[in-house]
C-alpha cells in the first residue's frame, strides 16, 4: 500500500458529473422497467446555482485513487487492513463504485477476476475468502451472502446501463442462488443467512442466526426492480422487523449478530456483543434506501459528535460502553450520512475527501458520499 | 469451518483496527456549567421518556402508538437505583439530550472508575418503536395511493399491532373515493359519477367543491336539469368562498338555460354597494351572445340595457376586448361606421393587432379602400394579421384591368410582404395586374409562385394565359392538358380558340349597329359613350332601354358591362344571347375576366 498512485489515465470527464438518482421509488406503478441505477450521469451544463449538488464529481474526483490504491490491475480488490486478503465483500463493493464511476473497464476486470477466482462453488454463489499466501488461494469455500448481494446489485445495473445481458443473466443466476441457499423462512418470513454453511437451527444453538449489516436495503429495492422473480419485499419486511426488534442494552443498538430466536431477536450466544465493525453498515444502508423509515436512523444520529470530536465507537452492547474509536473519516461518513438523510445536516467536504488508508474505511467513505448524492445531494 | 470462518471475519477486523485506539478516545466531559444551554437541543430526536423497567434482555415490546410521544421532564428518578456512590447526573444528562457518544464515553469512564457499575438499563427507553406517518402522509399528499398501501402493508407485516392512525385512515378512505368519481367524471361516464355521488354524502360538502361540481356536470351531461339546479343551488346557499361561488355561477351558464341561469344569479349575495357578487356573470353572458352573434352564431339579441353596460365599460381603462367585441358585433350587422369607431377605441387601448385588422377591414368595406390600404400599409410592421390584410386589399384592387398603379416603391413593398408571406392570393394578384400590364414574362413568374404556395383555379388560369401570351406553346400545350382535367376554366379555356387580341384586356368585340327596336338616339349615344370609352355610363344607358335593344345592341351592352369591369353581368348578358355573333366568346371572356379578379372573401 504504497502512497504512490500510478498515474492512471482518469476514465472521468472532470467535474460535470452528476449521480443517477438511484434508489429512489423503485415501486411507483408508472414505469415498470427499471433505469440503470448507481452512478454517475452527465449533469445537464450551464445553470450554475449557488449551491450546486457535488457529491458526484467529489466520487469522481476520488474514484482513480481509490482504484490505484485497492484493485490490482487483474480486477483483484485487496483488502490492506487484512493481510492483503480479498474477499467477496471487497469485490462486491469495488464493483458497485466502479459502475458508480463510469469505470466499465475496471468493473469488468474486477468482475472476471472474482467469477474466476472466487467462482469456485458448484451452486453459483462465491466463495467468501481468497488469501494470496495460501494455496489454493481459497481458504474458506463459505460464502458470505451480502458479497453475493452486492454482486448482483452491480451485476444487474451494469445489465442495464451498459445493454449487457449477459450482466443480467450473470444477476438472475446469482439472485436465484442466493435465495436458495442463504434465504431461509423464519417467524418474520425469509431471512438472509450471512452464508450457506454454519447459521442454521442445526448449526448454532440458538439458530438461526443473522447479520443485520447483511442486508442491503439499497440492493434490495433495485434487485427487486430488476428481478421480480424473487420476494425481495419480504426480505426488507424481515429486515426492517430485525432492525425494531434489536435494540439491546442500555443504548438500544443492534449487536453484530444476532439471533432470530423464537419470540424475539436477541444476542447471538457465540459471538461478540457488540455494535462495530460490521454494524456500522447498518445505518449506512438504512440511510441509503428510500424505502427506510428515516425513524430507524434514530439509534444513530449521536453516535458521532462532530463538534466535539467524540465517536463513533465500537460499542459494547450489554452495558453501552465505548471501546475503540471508530476514527477513520470513512466510518464518520456514515453518520454524516444519517445526520444528513434524518436531519438535513450538511456534510463536510473536508470529510469527504479526507485520506482513509484502509480498504475498509476508504470503501465506506465512498459508499456514503454515493448514498448522500442518490438520496441528498444537497448536504453537499 | 465455516462458523468459524465467519468469526474470523469479525474478530479479525476488531482485532487489526481495534488496536490501542481505546488509549486515544477523548474521556472529557465538556466543562461543567449547568446542563442548560450548552448542547442545541433542538437536534435530539424525540425520545420516549423513561420507564422504570426490571432491563437486561431487552425492554419489552410496548407496541407503538400512531401518535409520537413527548419527552419526560424528569428523568432523574430512573438513575436513581443500584450505585448511589457512582455521580450517574452527567449520564442521565447526556442520556436525556439523547446525545449516544457521549453516553457511551461517560460509561467508560464510570467503568473505569468503577469496574462493578452497571449503568442503567434502558438508559434511553428507547420505548415502544413509533411509527412515523409522516412519509404516509406525503404519499397521501402526492396522491400515490397504492404506494401509501403498500407502506401501509409493509409497516403492518412489520408491526403486527399498527393499525394508521384514523385521521389517515379516514382521509385514504375519501381520497380514494374522490378519485374513483373524478376517474369516472373524466371519462364521462355520468351515471358511474352520479351513483358514487349517491354512496358518498360526505364528499358532497363545500370542501370538496371539485367533487360539487363535477356531479353537477354530470347531472347536466345526463339533461337532468333540475337536479342540476339543485346541486348549483346547494353550492350557493351553502358555500362561502367568493372565489368558487363565482365559478359555480360560470359553470351553471354552461350547462344551464339563461332563465335558470338567473334564477341563481338572484340568489347572489347582495354587495355594500349594492350590487349584486354574480354581476360579472351577467355581464359575461351578454358577452357571450354577443360574441355568439358577431361570430355568425344564433344567441339570442342582448336587450338596449345590457348593450349599454357593456358599451360603458368598453369606453373604460380596460374595456378594449368590449370595444372589440362590439366592433365585430356592428361589423356582423354590417355597420361598419360603429365598427370602425369600436375598433379604433380598441386598438388604441390595447394595439391588439386583431382589433386593428377590424379597423382596416371596416374602413374597406366602407368603401374607404384608400385608407384601408394607406392604415394597413402604415401599420405593416405589427404582425401578420395586418399584412395579410393588405395583401388582401391589395389583390383585390391589383388584379383590376384598370386598377391604379401604386408608387413603384409601394409596388415593391407589395411583392416583399407577398413573398415573406408566401401568399398566394397576393401573387395571384400581382399576377393578374401584371398581366393587365402586359408584363406577360413577370405575371408568369407570379402566377407560378401562386401555384406553388396555393394554388387556385384563378393561379391555374393565369399561369395558362401568361405562357399563351408569352407565345411559349409546348408549355401552354402541356400545361393545359395537364389541367384540364381539374378545373373547368382551363377546360373551357381547350375548348375555345382564343384569338390573340381578344383576352380580357383587349379591346373586345363590337356588336352591331343597329340598335333595333331602340330609339336610335339611344342606339347612337350609346353607342358613341362606348367608342369613347364611357362604358360605364354606356352600360347604364342600355340597361335602362335593354328591353328594346336587338341583339346585336345587346351584345353591345354585354361588352359595355365587360369594358366597366362587372364582368358578372357582362356575362350574364352574352349567355342570354347566345345566338348572337361573339356573344359565346364574350361570354367566355366574361368568365375568365370574372376569374381574374381574386375572390372578394368579405362579400
Amino acid at each position: 500500500m504504497s502512497a504512490s498512485p500510478s498515474p492512471r489515465r482518469c476514465l472521468l470527464a472532470g467535474a460535470a458529473l452528476a449521480l443517477g438518482l438511484a434508489t429512489a421509488q423503485t415501486g411507483a406503478a408508472t414505469d415498470r422497467k427499471p433505469q440503470a441505477a448507481i452512478g454517475l450521469a452527465a449533469s445537464t451544463t450551464g445553470s450554475v446555482t449557488a449551491k450546486r449538488p457535488r457529491g458526484a464529481e467529489l466520487l469522481a474526483r476520488l474514484w482513480p485513487s481509490y482504484r490505484d490504491r485497492f484493485i490490482r490491475p487483474d480486477g483483484r480488490v485487496v483488502d490492506n487492513g487484512n493481510g492483503n486478503i480479498s474477499h467477496s465483500e471487497g469485490q462486491g463493493y469495488a464493483m458497485v463504485l466502479a459502475l458508480a464511476a463510469h469505470d466499465r473497464e475496471t468493473f469488468e476486470r474486477i468482475w472476471k477476476w472474482t467469477a474466476k477466482e472466487l467462482g469456485v462453488r458448484p451452486d453459483g454463489l462465491h466463495a467468501w475468502r481468497w488469501q494470496p499466501d495460501a494455496t489454493p488461494n481459497v481458504t474458506d469455500q463459505n460464502n458470505a451472502s451480502d458479497g453475493d448481494l452486492l454482486m448482483a446489485w452491480a451485476l444487474g445495473e451494469a445489465g442495464l446501463r451498459w445493454d449487457e445481458p449477459a450482466y443480467t443473466a450473470a444477476m438472475r443466476k446469482l439472485t436465484a442462488a442466493i435465495f436458495k441457499h442463504n434465504v431461509t423462512g423464519s417467524r418474520i418470513g425469509p431471512v438472509l443467512l450471512p452464508g450457506a454453511n454454519g447459521f442454521r437451527p442445526a448449526d448454532q444453538p440458538d439458530g438461526p442466526i443473522v447479520n443485520l449489516s447483511y442486508w442491503i436495503f439499497p440492493a434490495i429495492d433495485r434487485l427487486q426492480a430488476m428481478d421480480t422473480t424473487q420476494d425481495w419485499a419480504a426480505l426488507r419486511r424481515s429486515g426492517l422487523a430485525l432492525l425494531r426488534e434489536s435494540r439491546f442494552g442500555p443504548l438500544g443498538l443492534p449487536s453484530e449478530w444476532v439471533s432470530i430466536g423464537e419470540k424475539r431477536a436477541a444476542f447471538a450466544t457465540n459471538f461478540e456483543r457488540s455494535f462495530g465493525y460490521n454494524a456500522v453498515r447498518i445505518p449506512l444502508y438504512a440511510a441509503w434506501s428510500p424505502r427506510v423509515a428515516s425513524d430507524h436512523l434514530r439509534p444513530y444520529l449521536t453516535m458521532w459528535n462532530a463538534a466535539d470530536n467524540i465517536g463513533p465507537f465500537v460499542i459494547d452492547i450489554e452495558d453501552g460502553k465505548a471501546r475503540e474509536t471508530l476514527d477513520a473519516p470513512g466510518y464518520k461518513m456514515i453518520f454524516a450520512l444519517a445526520q444528513c438523510i434524518a436531519q438535513n445536516k450538511a456534510v463536510s467536504p473536508d470529510l469527504v475527501t479526507r485520506q482513509n488508508d484502509l480498504y475498509y474505511p476508504a470503501t465506506l467513505g465512498l459508499l456514503s458520499l454515493l448514498a448522500i448524492s442518490e438520496r441528498k445531494p444537497q448536504c453537499l | 469451518m465455516s462458523l468459524k470462518s465467519s468469526l474470523l471475519v469479525a474478530t479479525a477486523m476488531v482485532s487489526y483496527f481495534g488496536f490501542a485506539m481505546a488509549q486515544t478516545a477523548p474521556l472529557v466531559i465538556s466543562p461543567a456549567g449547568p446542563p442548560a444551554a450548552r448542547e442545541p437541543k433542538s437536534a435530539a430526536p424525540a425520545f420516549a421518556p423513561a420507564r422504570s423497567q426490571p432491563a437486561i434482555p431487552p425492554r419489552a415490546e410496548q407496541g407503538f402508538k400512531p401518535t409520537r410521544q413527548q419527552p419526560a421532564e424528569a428523568r432523574g428518578q430512573a438513575a436513581a437505583p443500584a450505585q448511589k456512590a457512582v455521580d450517574e447526573s452527567a449520564l442521565n444528562y447526556y442520556a436525556s439530550l439523547g446525545q449516544t457518544a457521549r453516553v457511551a464515553s461517560e460509561i467508560r469512564r464510570l467503568k473505569t472508575l468503577h469496574p462493578t457499575w452497571q449503568p442503567p438499563a434502558n438508559l434511553f427507553a428507547a420505548g415502544s418503536p413509533q411509527v412515523d406517518e409522516k412519509p404516509l402522509w406525503d404519499l397521501y399528499a402526492e396522491g400515490r395511493f397504492d404506494d401509501l398501501k403498500e407502506q401501509i402493508d409493509a409497516l403492518r407485516a412489520e408491526f403486527p399491532d399498527y393499525t394508521p392512525s384514523i385521521d389517515l385512515t379516514s382521509k385514504i378512505n375519501i381520497a380514494e373515493r374522490r378519485q374513483a368519481l373524478v376517474a369516472a367524471s373524466q371519462q364521462r361516464d355520468w351515471e358511474q359519477v352520479v351513483s358514487l355521488a349517491t354512496e358518498s354524502q360526505d364528499l358532497l360538502v363545500c370542501r370538496e367543491i371539485d367533487v360539487l361540481w363535477r356531479l353537477a356536470e354530470a347531472f347536466a351531461s345526463l339533461e337532468d336539469k333540475d337536479q342540476t339546479l339543485s346541486v348549483y343551488r346547494y353550492i350557493l346557499a351553502n358555500c362561502e368562498n367568493a372565489g368558487e361561488r363565482l365559478a359555480t355561477v360560470q359553470k351553471a351558464t354552461l350547462v344551464l338555460p339563461e332563465d335558470d341561469v338567473a334564477k341563481l344569479i338572484a340568489a347572489g349575495k347582495r354587495g355594500r354597494n349594492g350590487g349584486n357578487e354574480f354581476d360579472g356573470v351577467k355581464l359575461d353572458m351578454v358577452r357571450r351572445d354577443i360574441g355568439a352573434i358577431a361570430s355568425g352564431q344564433s344567441a339570442p339579441t342582448p336587450s338596449e340595457r345590457d348593450l349599454k353596460l357593456i358599451e360603458a365599460s368598453a369606453r373604460s381603462a380596460k374595456g378594449a376586448a368590449d370595444a372589440g367585441l362590439l366592433g365585430w358585433y356592428a361589423f356582423q350587422a354590417k355597420d361598419y361606421a360603429k365598427a370602425r369607431d369600436w375598433f379604433k377605441l380598441g386598438y388604441g387601448a390595447s394595439k391588439d393587432a386583431k382589433l386593428l385588422e377590424g379597423h382596416i377591414l371596416a374602413l374597406r368595406n366602407l368603401g374607404e379602400i384608400e385608407q384601408a390600404r394607406t392604415l394597413a400599409f402604415q401599420n405593416l410592421s405589427v404582425g401578420p394579421l395586418i399584412r395579410k390584410a393588405y395583401i388582401e386589399i391589395a389583390a383585390t384592387e391589383l388584379p383590376k384591368p384598370d386598377a391604379a398603379t401604386l408608387p413603384a416603391d409601394e409596388m415593391r413593398r407589395v411583392e416583399e410582404i407577398v413573398d415573406g408571406e408566401k401568399s398566394g392570393l397576393g401573387a395571384q394578384a400581382l399576377g393578374w395586374h401584371l398581366f393587365h400590364a402586359k408584363k406577360f414574362g413577370d405575371a408568369r413568374a407570379w402566377f407560378e409562385k401562386a401555384n406553388r404556395w396555393k394554388e387556385s383555379e384563378e393561379s391555374v388560369l393565369g399561369l395558362a394565359l401568361a405562357m399563351q401570351r408569352l407565345g411559349d406553346r409546348k408549355a401552354y400545350a402541356s400545361f393545359i392538358a395537364e389541367n384540364k382535367g381539374r378545373y373547368q376554366a382551363v377546360a373551357r379555356l381547350a375548348e375555345v380558340a382564343v384569338s390573340e387580341r381578344a383576352v380580357i384586356s383587349g379591346s373586345g368585340q363590337r356588336g352591331g349597329r343597329r340598335g333595333g327596336g331602340a330609339p336610335s338616339g339611344v342606339v347612337r349615344q350609346a353607342v358613341k359613350l362606348y367608342e369613347s370609352g364611357n362604358y360605364k355610363e354606356a352600360a347604364d344607358l342600355m340597361d335602362r332601354n335593354q328591353q328594346r335593344l336587338d341583339p346585336n345592341m345587346s351584345a353591345l351592352r354585354g361588352w359595355a358591362h365587360f369594358q366597366a369591369n362587372n364582368y358578372q353581368e357582362a356575362e350574364k348578358i352574352f349567355k342570354k344571347h347566345k345566338n348572337v355573333k361573339g356573344a359565346e366568346h364574350g361570354e367566355f371572356l366574361s368568365y375568365i375576366a370574372g376569374k381574374s379578379i381574386a375572390h372578394r372573401w368579405y362579400q
